[in-house]
């Protein structure tokens, strides 16, 4: 009962409202809805993955006493084995996992820099946006792989560690254009209102910043993750992460590294598409989510 | 005039602004020992605003009203002058006075279609000011206020987001948002200039209604003299960052003293293609504000310029009657006081000297 109450007062309160009315509208187109479904999935298999895939990750699969290497999809390997005689199956769902949990973290970590910083640099102005915008400038300039490859040789290949060094570089982008959004935001005469009312710089950076740049907040977060999954990728193909820990870009790694990408296709097509997959997903449902503040600026 | 403290006082008001941008500038201008080049938007403004009158202040784009407004709300520091409020300078408040203040003075824009935010329902935008200043409310205040700016039923609207609101609407809900937290003085910006005709009547009788019934001072600018005589007591007319002529209303319609008032209410259209009207015999365009001429600022455009105008630096202001000011050579006889100083009253000549100094 309280729980239903509690949820009726949030569906009649503000951002009950806002949210309903996002997602209605999210929801209306069908592209968007393709990639919301995909999104679900994916995130379904990345919670329950684990419990549903057939076998263990790492159990070597053996027939007759020999590594059964290389197994074409049959009824007990539905996606076949790979040249360690391992489930592709199985792990393309414990990967689910740790693919999600890399784009979240990864993803939440770009952001909550990149919003502190344009934020900051956008709002405040003057000498405080110069500095900060020129340390952003000075993090563009940082070249990603060689630099993951010199850190990860000082704190060594983890899965932490790379998901930490993909949100500690790539958040530059967000920063530069959170940073003009609310330089645009910051002169709406509502944000004056909000001065003139006596409300404090923290006050109109909560309440009236940032949900106005949360759509394209949003999207680059959508980017963000699609950004962190796939640098990931690429740093596991060059093998400077964590090679034990079955992500989708490992999985591709160990198969272009076997040499057989094209004839043990069961096992290099389902983690590339499941890659491209999600990212795409994510960027659909981010530009999707971007349109739907389309509404809220009327032209006169 | 009453002998109680306005409310809102303005006394040779000042506001310039530096053209110089960053060090490139700084370096330049102190290697060619230039000073700074200002801007001077508002210069040597005063204003009496006193308890339950609404004053207009009028004038042509860029001649500095909103920088005026902004000052007087404080987003903007005055850079000479004072302003008192509640006989007060507001230059000496402290934090907390300043959010008294803020509460007090309450502003209303010109464009009701951006001074709304977007994310705000019209029970949050109306809540705001009064969480800000952690006023106890309910729901039924806010219903209240928004019945008595006309938006009944004030159910319907209380969930509502701007972008479900017209024009109207929107400039309505800006206006209880303005009224809600009780406020002295209300400045209002243009606040029907971007609505269609017969919605600036609605808002114009709504204002009229609420300043009488909410007891609240109104400053209002416009730049369309046929709404600020619809609803203002006394007008105040600002030429390139001053005020040329205050008189009360009917007295400044009926017999305007500057050429410039004169040239402006003139021009007031007539809806009547037939009606064969004098043109005002004005021409050229505002004077630039960052080179202000010597003497008087209208001089370049008057039909009526004499010598004077040229040598009198700044100093043009006079008395007419009691309550009609003019800042024009035509009105006293100045053979008598050439190559001195006229005989101004206290207030015009303080703001003259002030100004003068800094320029």
């Amino acid at each position: 009962m309280s729980v239903t109450n509690a949820f009726k007062n949030f569906k009649e309160s503000d951002y009950g409202i806002v949210l309903l009315n996002t997602l209605r509208k999210l929801l209306q187109e069908r592209i968007t809805k393709f990639a919301f479904v995909c999104l679900v999935i994916i995130l379904v298999l990345g919670t329950i993955g684990p419990a549903i895939a057939p076998y263990q990750y790492n159990v070597q699969h053996r027939e007759d006493g020999q590594l059964l290497r290389y197994a074409e999809p049959s009824l007990d390997h539905p996606l076949g084995t790979n040249d360690r005689g391992e489930d592709v199956l199985s792990r393309l769902l414990y990967g689910a996992r740790t693919t999600v949990i890399t784009g979240l973290l990864a993803g939440s970590l770009m952001l909550s820099i990149g919003l502190f910083v344009g934020v900051t640099a956008g709002y405040v102005g003057g000498r405080t946006e110069s500095f900060l915008m020129r340390f952003v400038d000075f993090i563009y300039g940082i070249p990603f792989i060689p630099f993951a490859i010199v850190l990860i040789t000082f704190f060594g290949a983890g899965f932490y560690t790379t998901i930490a060094i993909i949100g500690l570089v790539l958040w530059r982008f967000i920063a530069r254009v959170i940073r003009s959004q609310v330089l645009q935001i910051k002169q709406r005469p509502y944000i004056m209102a909000a001065q003139a009312a006596g409300a404090s710089t923290p006050w109109i950076i909560r309440k009236h910043i940032l949900p106005n740049i949360a759509n394209m907040a949003a999207l680059f977060f959508a980017m963000g993750v699609g950004l962190a999954i796939l640098e990931q990728a690429g740093l596991s193909f060059i093998g400077v992460t964590d090679p034990f820990n079955p992500t989708w870009g490992i999985m591709l790694r160990n198969a272009h590294q076997s040499g057989r990408v094209v004839e043990a296709w069961w096992w290099s097509f389902p983690p590339g598409i499941m890659i491209s997959l999600t990212v795409l997903s994510l960027y659909l449902l981010g530009r999707g989510y971007e349109g739907t503040s389309g509404d809220d600026e009327v032209v006169v | 005039m009453s002998n109680e403290t306005p409310v809102l006082e303005l006394r040779s008001l000042e506001k310039y602004f530096d053209t110089s941008s960053g060090l490139f500038d700084a370096v330049k201008n102190r290697i060619l020992g230039d000073g700074p080049s200002y801007v001077r938007a508002v210069d040597g403004v005063n204003m009496k605003l006193e308890q339950n009158q609404v004053q207009g202040v009028i004038g042509e784009s860029g001649c500095g009203k909103t920088t005026l407004l902004r000052t007087l709300i404080g987003l903007y520091n005055p850079t000479g002058g004072e302003l008192l409020f509640h006989g007060r300078p507001v230059s000496e408040f402290d934090k907390d006075e300043w959010k008294e203040f803020r509460r007090h003075v309450q502003i209303i824009f010109q464009d009701p279609f951006n001074s709304l935010d977007p994310k705000f329902s019209v029970r949050r935008t109306l809540a705001e000011p009064l969480e800000i200043h952690n006023m106890e409310y309910d729901d039924e205040r806010i219903a209240e206020m928004l019945e008595s700016v006309g938006l009944t039923p004030p159910e319907k609207y209380l969930t509502r987001f701007p972008n479900q609101l017209s024009g109207g609407e929107k400039q309505r809900v800006a206006i209880a948002r303005a009224l809600i937290t009780e406020p002295d003085i209300i400045l209002a910006d243009e606040p029907a200039s971007m609505l269609d005709v017969s919605t600036q009547a609605e808002i114009l009788n709504l204002l009229n209604k609420l300043t009488d019934e909410f007891g609240v001072s109104m400053v209002y600018i416009s730049h369309d003299l046929s709404t600020v005589s619809y609803i203002c007591d006394t007008i105040n007319v600002m030429y390139l960052g001053r005020v040329v002529e205050e008189a009360p209303t009917r007295t400044l319609l009926a017999e305007p003293k500057h050429p410039y008032t004169k040239a402006l209410i003139q021009s007031i259209p007539i809806p009547d293609p037939h009606y064969d009207r004098k043109r005002p015999d004005l021409d050229g365009e505002p004077g630039d504000p960052i080179n202000m001429p010597e003497g008087c600022r209208f001089k370049n455009r008057c039909p009526k310029r004499m010598d004077i105008c040229d040598r009198k630096p700044l100093d043009i202001a006079l008395e007419g009657e009691d309550d009609h000011t003019v800042a024009c050579h035509l009105y006293y006889d100045h053979d008598e006081v050439e190559g001195d100083q006229p005989e101004p009253t206290a207030d015009p000549a303080s703001s003259a000297t002030s100004a003068g100094d800094a320029a």
